[in-house]
């Protein structure tokens, strides 16, 4: 199998499209305004045509690229490309105001290096163990996991667990339109030929997180960048290297494992990272003048997610974040189907994916120390150019799924929708995870009725599934927790 | 924020009403067995009562942030969303390639000021290479409009 997987990885076409992948990622990270999230939704069209080796391990080396590509615009900007590099900006702009561009940019990009190999060792060492576990997993474990990822995302994403848990609710009922696939039942259908075969959730996905960034593009048009500044000396020194491995090694760590957690993303292992660093520095006082650790940290941890939002994804077909669930997509596109039988059924590709995590990040070290001169130029393409094609792609993207225009329409109309949640402070991850996991949990919650012949407690009949339980009761209380926590702090 | 988390209860509210409304009209459960409206009407249920909890937040929380919806800034957001629909109606009508150069022309108008052999020339190009990308390497037809 490890063979096989070798052998599907090195070829020369695959591991060019790793390397596009890195490239284009870099760029589309760099760029204010463009998440990472965006990145991928934009790219996955143009995977519709490849196999699943060439099309997954374009869009994880889009992924590891973007994460890594939003610190150049946030060290030489003080502007963070995406949200995962927020923190970083936090020093990376002093550390560049003095001059120290291309050591902040080094530090950066090796310990994101470090952090994202750290995250593909866990992702290979946990991985298998877990899916064997999920194998013991039948109807009622299924259902109780899918609840408890949608309730996790719900309370964690967004800044009201309640708007989460509305936005989810949202997904999981747009799941539901089509035909029914136990009584064959039609839906809210409507009679529109077009919603039979329900509402395919990559137009979603595109016009909620690029559609909708897109317009946000549009309302901040007139806000002009700050000119990048010089960079010399990206290599770390000698003296830097002690640090980065240090803050490498813990805080990809610490990256890979908030990572698993379904609904954390990598802005939040950043700040996390961050706010360690500070704790565990003999100069915390100093953190935002421009520190060094202060920016291997959140660097470290940011890629440490990308690894880490793999693992659930690959293993019970539960995204990490909006990332992953985009890859989740890209899969099912490709007819795979992630959960623990993927492993058994499609052992050879898995695997591949593990070797071109480690690839993409090698990629994105060389990259980053060779070409960053060259990707900070991307900086100065301008927005007025940049939004119209942005427009276009979403466009041409969600055509390319079925040569439909009514998923066009279906892009168009969640592009508006995304960008109006955005305005209310909701995030729009729960919507998408609510549309892949709905159908796990609603088919899955069927069944287990099915099987059980109407008794609900078949739903806390096993030891998996109470566990289960308490954690959606957790995962629930968890907002009201925090905000004690936070108000007794303050 | 306060009206704007009004508005967004109540049209969330309203929608699971009207799920719930038509979901009820679906076959009821057969042998303990759940039936198709069963999991959509749970589901509304508790976006209902979360959106009403939203609602009443909004009511009694003190919130002084603004949502400022009506600036210059969001009406040019606004004409592009309705520009965008005229997009994909004219692709549907006209024919990919000539909607798409007029809207990629027209919106590099707007947002830029260059000269217009640069806007053209921009069109032109990002036209003729996402076409080409997805006509030819991907082999997605653009079979539609009277004309290219």
């Amino acid at each position: 199998m490890i063979v096989e997987a070798f052998r599907l990885v090195l070829e020369p076409s695959v591991l060019l499209f790793i390397v596009l992948g890195v490239a284009s990622g870099i760029c589309i990270g760099c760029l204010p305004g463009l998440t990472t999230t965006m990145g991928v939704a934009l790219v996955l069209p143009l995977t519709f045509g490849m196999d699943a080796t060439h099309s997954i391990l374009l869009l994880i080396g889009v992924y590891v690229g973007a994460v890594y590509g939003g610190s150049i615009s946030a060290i030489l900007l003080n502007t963070p490309g995406t949200p995962a590099s927020a923190a970083t900006a936090l020093d990376g702009y002093k550390m560049a105001s003095r001059g120290e561009a291309g050591r902040a940019l080094g530090i950066s990009t090796s310990s994101s290096f470090i952090g994202g190999m750290i995250s593909c060792v866990y992702l290979i060492l946990i991985s298998p163990i877990l899916a064997k576990f999920a194998l013991k997993f039948s109807a009622p474990e299924f259902f109780m996991l899918a609840v408890f990822g949608l309730c996790i995302i719900s309370s964690i994403s967004g800044k009201s667990m309640m708007k989460g848990l509305i936005s989810g609710a949202l997904g999981i009922l747009l799941a539901t339109i089509g035909i029914d696939s136990i009584t064959g039942s039609m839906r809210f259908t409507f009679n529109n030929m077009n919603l039979f075969s329900g509402i395919n959730f990559i137009p979603v996905m595109i016009g909620l997180f690029a559609m909708s960034q897109a317009f946000v593009g549009v309302e901040e048009m007139n806000q002009k960048a700050v000119v990048a500044r010089a960079i010399t000396h990206v290599f770390p020194k000698r003296s830097d290297w002690g640090m980065i491995v240090k803050s490498g090694l813990l805080y990809g760590t610490m990256g890979t494992l908030i990572g698993c957690i379904p609904g954390v993303g990598a802005d939040i292992a950043s700040f996390i990272a961050y706010g360690q660093a500070k704790s565990f520095s003999k100069h915390p006082e100093l953190f935002g003048t421009g520190l060094p650790e202060a920016i291997a940290a959140p660097e470290a941890a940011n890629n440490g997610v990308t690894g880490g939002a793999l693992i659930p994804m690959l293993t019970l077909g539960v995204p990490g974040d909006a990332v992953a669930a985009i890859m989740i997509g890209a899969l099912m596109v490709q007819g795979l189907q992630p959960g623990p039988l993927l492993f058994q059924n499609n052992g050879p590709i898995v695997y591949a994916l593990f070797i071109g995590c480690f690839i993409a990040n090698i990629c994105m070290f060389v990259l980053g120390l060779n070409s960053v001169r060259l990707f900070a130029k991307v900086l100065s393409v301008p927005k007025s150019i940049l939004v119209p094609t942005i427009f276009l792609l979403c466009f041409v993207g969600s055509y390319a799924l079925n040569n439909s225009l009514f998923d066009v329409g279906v892009m168009l109309f969640f592009g508006i929708v995304g960008y109006f949640l955005q305005k209310t402070e909701v995030s729009s991850s729960p919507v998408i995870l609510g549309l892949i996991l709905g159908p796990m949990a609603e088919s899955n919650f069927r069944r287990a009725l099915l099987m059980s012949k109407g008794d609900y407690g078949t739903f806390l009949s096993t030891g998996i599934s109470i566990t289960f339980f308490v954690l959606i009761v957790i995962s629930l209380a968890l907002p009201f927790f925090k905000k004690k926590f936070m108000k007794k702090q303050a | 924020m306060k009206k704007g988390n009004l508005i967004f209860a109540g049209a969330f509210s309203a929608l699971a009403i009207f799920i719930i409304y038509f979901a009820m009209q679906l076959p009821k459960a057969r042998g303990g067995v759940p039936g198709p409206g069963y999991w959509p009407i749970m589901i509304s249920i508790i976006m209902l009562v979360a959106a009403v909890t939203v609602g009443i937040q909004a009511f009694t929380k003190e919130d002084d942030t603004p949502l400022e919806l009506s600036t210059s800034d969001h009406k040019r957001v606004y004409l592009a969303m309705g520009l965008l629909v005229v997009y994909l109606l004219g692709m549907y009508y006209i024919g990919f390639g000539i909607a798409t150069f007029i809207m990629l022309y027209g919106f590099i108008t707007w947002f830029g000021k260059y000269a217009w052999i640069f806007r053209i020339i921009m069109a032109l190009a990002i036209t003729a290479v996402v076409y080409s990308v997805f006509v030819y390497v991907l082999k997605v037809p653009f079979r539609f409009g009277i004309l290219f």
